[in-house]
């Protein structure tokens, strides 16, 4: 036990050094760093969609809602004195407003089952971008400028944030809390007659899953510096989704490998467009569009061949609970 | 003697169809009460109802004299009254360990900062606790060594035990087992009475059992509830019911109608 802690400090360490090493020296340019910074909170965003869809079962479609509470709250706090003194407050408001979204959505709406439940989220994700979009006091429709600059565009912030949201995620499924989610998504009449409150573990996982969303979304608008309602909408949901069903549900490590596909792929897409701009028709086609296709083809060949996902359920052993192994 | 359960005039229908039709019945503690009758005669119906699956048009049913009718089903379960189903519903994809340590959740109770920062004392004490009792109840069903099977790869009958250690886990004050013997060889039959008769002996719970077979009932029980098309149609010890001519009646139909 206390031989794998040091060993996975060590590792995590090194992850660390590695990428701000290299860019200190000059090995990397800065363009290579921040596409890590984005992996940072791709991997918090799709491992507590996991938490809510993987874990606990429920079918969400309105994951960038809970990532754009908890950026727009974030954003706006953080505008009004852009210093280090209120970025946690900041950062807890933004992670704390969604899990209150997360709380309020679950109560109605966690009667739903399945797709139903999919639609519903999926409606609530569009609420969501409207109300931004009527909302003056955060730039509305035009989108609202954060006042940030560089200093909190740091890596070690975001590799630290993901880290522990990601190893606090990791705790509650190998706890008794993960292990009521799981027999709710198993079996809810089973999960009922041993006595668990299926409701209020639903609800749970929902305000759960997005307070760790709030966290990525605040992690997002420090990246960007700017909010769109539409970085929020439901396609973004959807690229979530992808992630998760990617790595394969239930398996947060899994989740790890679909968003650094995700974000491999995407990243990916913008230097071949500029190659495909020299080629008749192709050229035509936006990076959008190709990650669209390419994404859906993705999926159909995932279903097909690993319909599990790439972790087919499983974990990388570094990141189970030694004493709670789930198989 | 004190009842635990008291199913008061119940009926419970289903569009025209009244499942249980006006039923009544007390198990007092540390009985092995049975209910017995063909197939379709509102057995299981009757566990539904007293488990909250489903809500009664008619009656009460109380357990130490609290009324529980339209009472949540988890709620229910807490109380103490914890069941197994005619048709085993395990968490089939999870662990033999998973499914009895799922059903420790009184257990395993701490915040959720505990379980998050998994470094405080009550986290591990409790994870420990869960995982001791987990071993004794598995223990006592002979699943100790294959704790680490996923579920649905148990053999029938083993699974039926797993579903008792699992609803024993509740620490219930009654027991509902709705066909227990169901897919048992003989052996396994007699096995399987003999942990019922130890359940009640040793840790003194009150056991409330359905049979389709009445072998097993026989055996067991110290009073036999029957019924027939949603109604009670006797009740008593073993030796009246078997010869009962009302139940040798609805008995024989029944398999008159099997033959033909
Ligand atoms: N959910 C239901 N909806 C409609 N009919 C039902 C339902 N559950 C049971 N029944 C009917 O009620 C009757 C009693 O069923 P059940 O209680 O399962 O009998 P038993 O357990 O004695 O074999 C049967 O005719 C069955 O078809
Ligand atoms: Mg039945």
């Amino acid at each position: 036990m206390r031989k794998r802690t040091l060993q996975m400090l060590l590792i995590l360490l090194i992850l660390f050094l590695v990428p701000q090493l290299l860019y200190n020296l000059g090995f990397i340019s800065p363009y290579i760093l921040s596409v890590l910074m984005e992996l940072c909170f791709f991997a918090v965003s799709a491992v507590s969609l996991n938490l809510v869809f993987g874990i606990a079962g429920q079918f969400s479609l309105g994951q960038a809602a809970f990532m754009g509470t908890g950026a727009y709250v974030f954003g706006y706090i953080i505008n009004r004195s852009p210093n280090w003194v209120v970025f946690v407050p900041a950062l807890l408001a933004g992670g704390l407003a969604a899990a209150s979204l997360g709380y309020l959505v679950g109560l109605p709406t966690l009667r739903l089952k399945g797709d139903y439940l999919g639609i519903a989220t999926l409606a609530l994700n569009q609420i969501f971008v409207v109300v931004i979009q009527n909302l003056n006091a955060v730039g509305g429709a035009r989108g609202y400028i954060l006042n940030l600059g560089q200093t909190f565009r740091q890596w070690w912030l975001f590799f630290g944030l993901a880290v522990i949201s990601i190893f606090l995620m990791r705790n509650v499924v190998y706890s008794s809390w993960g292990r009521l989610m799981v027999a709710v998504r198993e079996d809810e009449i089973a999960a009922e007659s041993v006595g668990i409150d299926t409701t209020k573990a639903k609800i749970w996982a929902f305000v759960i899953g997005a307070f760790f969303a709030g966290i990525a979304g605040a992690m997002s608008a420090v990246y960007s510096s700017f909010l769109h309602p539409s970085s929020f909408n439901f396609i973004q949901s959807f690229n979530y989704m992808v992630m998760v069903i990617l790595g394969g549900l239930g398996s947060l490590s899994g989740s790890l490998l679909g968003a650094g596909i995700y974000v491999a792929l995407l990243e990916g897409f913008r230097i071949a467009k500029d190659y495909a701009s020299y080629i008749p028709i192709l050229g035509a086609i936006t990076q959008n569009e190709y990650r669209i296709v390419f994404f859906a083809l993705a999926l159909i060949l995932i279903m097909l061949y690993a319909p599990k996902g790439l972790m087919g359920g499983r974990e990388f052993s570094f990141f189970k609970g030694k004493e709670l192994e789930r198989k | 003697m004190k009842p635990v359960l008291e199913f008061a005039n119940v009926t419970v229908s289903f569009g025209g169809l009244k499942a249980v039709n006006d039923v009544s019945f007390t198990v007092y503690e540390g009985q092995i009460f049975g209910l017995i009758g063909p197939n379709g005669a509102g057995k299981t119906t009757a566990f539904n109802a007293i488990t909250g699956f489903y809500k009664p048009d008619k009656g009460d049913i109380l357990f130490y004299g609290e009324s529980i009718v339209g009472k949540p089903t988890w709620w229910i379960s807490r109380k103490g009254i914890s069941r197994t189903f005619q048709n085993i519903r395990l968490f089939k994809n999870l662990t033999v360990l998973d499914n009895v340590r799922i059903a420790l959740h009184q257990t395993a109770r701490y915040g959720l900062f505990d379980a998050a920062a998994r470094l405080t004392p009550r986290f591990a004490t409790r994870e420990e606790e869960v995982l001791s009792v987990s071993a004794e109840l598995l223990q006592s069903v002979g699943l100790y060594d294959e704790k680490d099977k996923i579920a649905s790869q148990l053999p029938y009958g083993k699974q039926r035990e797993l579903e008792i250690a699992r609803a024993l886990a509740l620490k219930p004050k009654l027991l509902l087992l709705d066909e227990p013997a169901a897919g048992m060889n003989p052996t396994e039959t007699r096995e399987l009475a003999k942990y019922i008769k130890e359940i009640r002996d040793r840790l003194g719970i009150t056991v409330f059992v359905i049979e389709h077979h009445m072998d097993l009932v026989m055996t067991i029980c110290e009073e036999i509830a029957v019924m027939d098309f949603g109604v009670k149609i006797a009740q008593g010890k073993p030796e009246d019911i078997k010869n009962d001519p009302r139940v040798i009646a609805a008995y024989l139909g029944q398999e008159v109608e099997e033959s033909a």
